[in-house]
């Protein structure tokens, strides 16, 4: 008869040549850290940041005639201090899929390529998070709890695959249990844990997995920097110490919209702290999630991104295009998927440094960086492990260059 | 507790917690004590607590709180301690807001030097007349900021002052601005009212942008680094109006995680080549190397190379293992 049954043994099998990635990867503000902060390395012992914190001016009128001129003074300096904190990631793929995906013939990719190369991308995009912390390694707060599904305020800070470790606060708080993301859903808030987290609550803190439920014990994030209070402390320093000098000047939304006089209001905040020109001459640099971005370029007096993307591509000699596509208040814009919703932060980055023992590299023995599995038997496993990892910190030279605005509300669907 | 135990209980906390400058009520003029007011609710009372801000004032601060028959000694306690912080931020803020009134405003207001480079009457008038969008010379764009100044001398603090200044509004920026102008409204979304209360400054008490703008606000929308043709202030304008009217907050917000996406791919085929260059060119052992660091043993020729160069010479392409 000749049916398609009969045929089906001739038939190619068309798999499309391309395969999505469903997971967000984005490292934005690490790669400008990287690209725009010093970088100082160091050993395992603390890294000493001096502050000359308070000045001396005994400054007087006096009667020279038999008066006194009195005793002297002398300014005041302090110290913090920093210890890189290591993070590694885990890999592994068996032999079998290495030799059977080694060629275009065999597989649309090479396995053992997406591998590592996802490998890579993800374990920035975990520093990524880590970056945006504040010293604790918490990632998010508990805001609601179904199950093994539990709603958080930026599922962007979590990844798949990843473990986490959840408190009930941080500094002496209940220790609740660890769970393993199977995967995070970005529209609706959510993260998917392969099981539940027993006594899991709705206020509970999720800290990246290792993490001693302590502050100041993870990587010093930026939001352990940015910080306006007198309490506290920045990088072992007390803030009570030095009142005012160890506070991050803030803009407090207080719920209400995002508009230009909150904008302005943060270049303010910089103009009196730093000085008049210091917006430009510092190179401030706003760091924007997807929400105060899109409710920035809603207002109606800046270009949108939307516009420079139709222009890409023409031959148009516009120098428009040739500039930084979002500016927030006249200061370029950092646009990341990290960035706590209805918080934007000002960076004044030639403050901010990197201190590293190790930078982001694969685990290596011998010049080995791929480990094979011993098998109980005492044989070799097919398995194939291989390990990124990272030992670094961030710092910040002076918490007052620098300004955040918090507390504006984030609209639903963000 | 009846009436007589919860003010004995009422000025049993009043001396354990209050200060000197803050005190109960007194009712001296009756007997000696503490005033606990009875309401119109059975069980429900209420009291206190004054405060002069100078010896000889005559007219203190009161702040009332209430006081049931259900509470023991330490609810009575908490309730002072409570009403006592509670008054305490308050007369810090009533302090702050008189003092507000009294700081210098230093500078004055200039008008700013206009381009001339045409009218800009056909994108529309404010209802002053004025038209909506123009074209200033960024030094000369001056505002007001009031707040705690940190004057610096080579980066060093020399002085702090609380007080309103005029500054130029665009900071060091050199160049010509297109500003739109933009109603109280539409700039701040507020009342004057809530204006005068969310705008002040949480240590002096000033208003960081001075005055409710009720007039609204010349804003800063586009800046040119030269003296810009007509063309391209239109342009600007027809950019920023048709982005407006054309697209939602949601459209905006996915044209940047394009960007985002698109940054993330172009990252990604580096990425890719620095992989592939760190593999072995024959697959003997695997990937032993890594994309960011040279090993011994690392190959470096890519499919590319090899597909370009032919076969990798062992004199220019290996390097010795050992």
């Amino acid at each position: 008869m000749g049916s398609v049954s009969q045929a089906i043994g001739l038939m190619h099998e068309k798999v499309r040549p391309k395969a999505d990635e469903f997971f967000q990867t984005d490292d934005t503000l690490y790669s400008k850290f990287e690209e725009r902060t010093d970088e100082d390395s160091q050993s395992y012992r603390p890294m000493r940041v001096p502050m000359i914190l308070v000045g001396a001016a005994k400054f007087q009128q006096t009667d020279i005639n038999g008066g006194s001129l009195g005793t002297g003074i002398a300014p005041t300096s302090d110290a913090g201090t920093l210890v890189p904190v290591v993070f590694s990631q885990a890999h592994q793929y068996t032999k079998l899929t290495e030799i059977t995906t080694k060629s275009s013939q065999q597989a649309i990719e090479n396995f053992v390529v997406k591998t590592q190369k996802l490998a890579m991308k993800q374990f920035r995009e975990r520093i990524e998070a880590a970056i945006n912390t504040d010293g604790s390694g918490t990632l998010d707060t508990v805001v609601s709890i179904a199950g093994s599904v539990v709603g958080v305020n930026n599922p962007s800070m979590f990844a798949d695959g990843s473990q986490i470790d959840a408190w009930s606060q941080i500094g002496g708080g209940v220790f609740r249990g660890t769970g393993t993301i199977y995967t995070t859903d970005q529209n609706n808030k959510l993260i998917n844990f392969l099981a539940p987290i027993p006594n899991l609550q709705v206020g509970d803190v999720l800290l990246i997995r290792g993490s001693s439920g302590q502050a100041g014990t993870s990587v010093a994030g930026t939001k352990a920097y940015h910080v306006n209070a007198n309490v506290g402390s920045v990088m072992g320093v007390p803030r009570t110490s030095y009142p005012g000098r160890l506070s991050t000047p803030n803009v407090n939304a207080q719920g209400l919209p995002l508009t230009p006089a909150i904008a302005r209001r943060s270049i303010a905040a910089i103009q009196r702290a730093l000085g008049i020109k210091a917006p430009k001459e510092e190179k401030l640099e706003y760091y924007m999630g997807l929400d105060t971005i899109a409710a920035w370029e809603n207002v109606g007096i800046s270009i949108t991104q939307n516009i420079y993307q139709q222009q890409k591509g023409n031959s148009s000699p516009d120098m428009a295009m040739e500039e930084p596509p979002s500016t927030f208040a006249q200061r370029p814009v950092i646009v990341g998927l990290h960035q706590t919703p209805g918080r934007i932060d000002g960076f004044v980055l030639s403050h901010w440094f990197r201190t590293e023992f190790q930078k982001i590299d694969h685990y290596e023995v011998g010049g080995q960086t791929i480990f094979p599995q011993i098998a109980p038997d005492g044989g070799l496993l097919t398995n194939l492990l291989f390990y990124l990892y990272i030992g670094f910190n961030i710092g910040m030279d002076n918490v007052l260059a620098g300004v955040f605005i918090n507390n504006i509300p984030v609209p639903a669907g963000y | 507790m009846d009436a007589d135990r919860l003010s004995v209980a009422l000025n049993g906390a009043a001396m354990e917690i209050l200060g000197d400058e803050l005190k109960l009520m007194d009712n001296h003029h009756q007997a000696p004590g503490y005033i606990l007011f009875e309401t119109d609710e059975p069980g429900k009372f209420i009291s206190y607590l004054v405060f002069k801000p100078t010896a000889d004032s005559t007219i203190p601060f009161i702040f009332a709180f209430i006081l049931t028959s259900e509470m023991d000694e330490s609810q009575v306690k908490l309730a002072v301690t409570e009403a006592q912080e509670k008054f305490a931020t308050e007369i810090k803020r009533l302090e702050k807001l008189a003092k507000a009134e009294m700081v210098s405003v230093k500078g004055n207001d200039v008008n700013p030097v206009l381009w001339t480079g045409g009218s800009l009457k056909a994108f529309g008038q404010n209802p002053y007349g004025e038209n909506i969008w123009r074209v200033v010379w960024a030094p000369s764009r001056m505002w007001q900021v009031g707040g705690r100044w940190q004057d610096r001398e080579q980066g060093k603090i020399v002085r702090t002052v609380d007080e309103y200044r005029w500054i130029p509004r665009y900071g060091g920026e050199n160049g010509w601005v297109l500003e739109k102008w933009l109603s109280a409204e539409e700039y701040a979304k507020c009342t004057e009212e809530l204006w005068n209360m969310v705008m002040r400054d949480a240590e002096t008490g000033l208003l960081e942008l001075g005055p409710y703008p009720s007039r609204g606000v010349f804003e800063a929308a586009y800046t040119f680094s030269f003296y810009p043709p007509y063309s391209l202030v239109e342009k600007r304008i027809q950019m920023i109006n048709y982005g407006k009217q054309k697209y939602s907050q949601n459209d905006i917000k996915l044209a940047h995680r394009d960007a985002l996406d698109a940054r993330e791919k172009a990252k990604d085929d580096k990425l890719e080549e620095m992989i592939r260059d760190a593999m072995p060119a024959f697959p003997i052992r695997g990937l032993s190397g890594s994309p960011y660091r040279s090993a011994p043993d690392d190959f470096k020729v890519t499919a590319k190379d090899i597909a370009k160069k032919g076969m990798p010479n062992a004199a220019k392409d290996f390097r010795q293992v050992n």
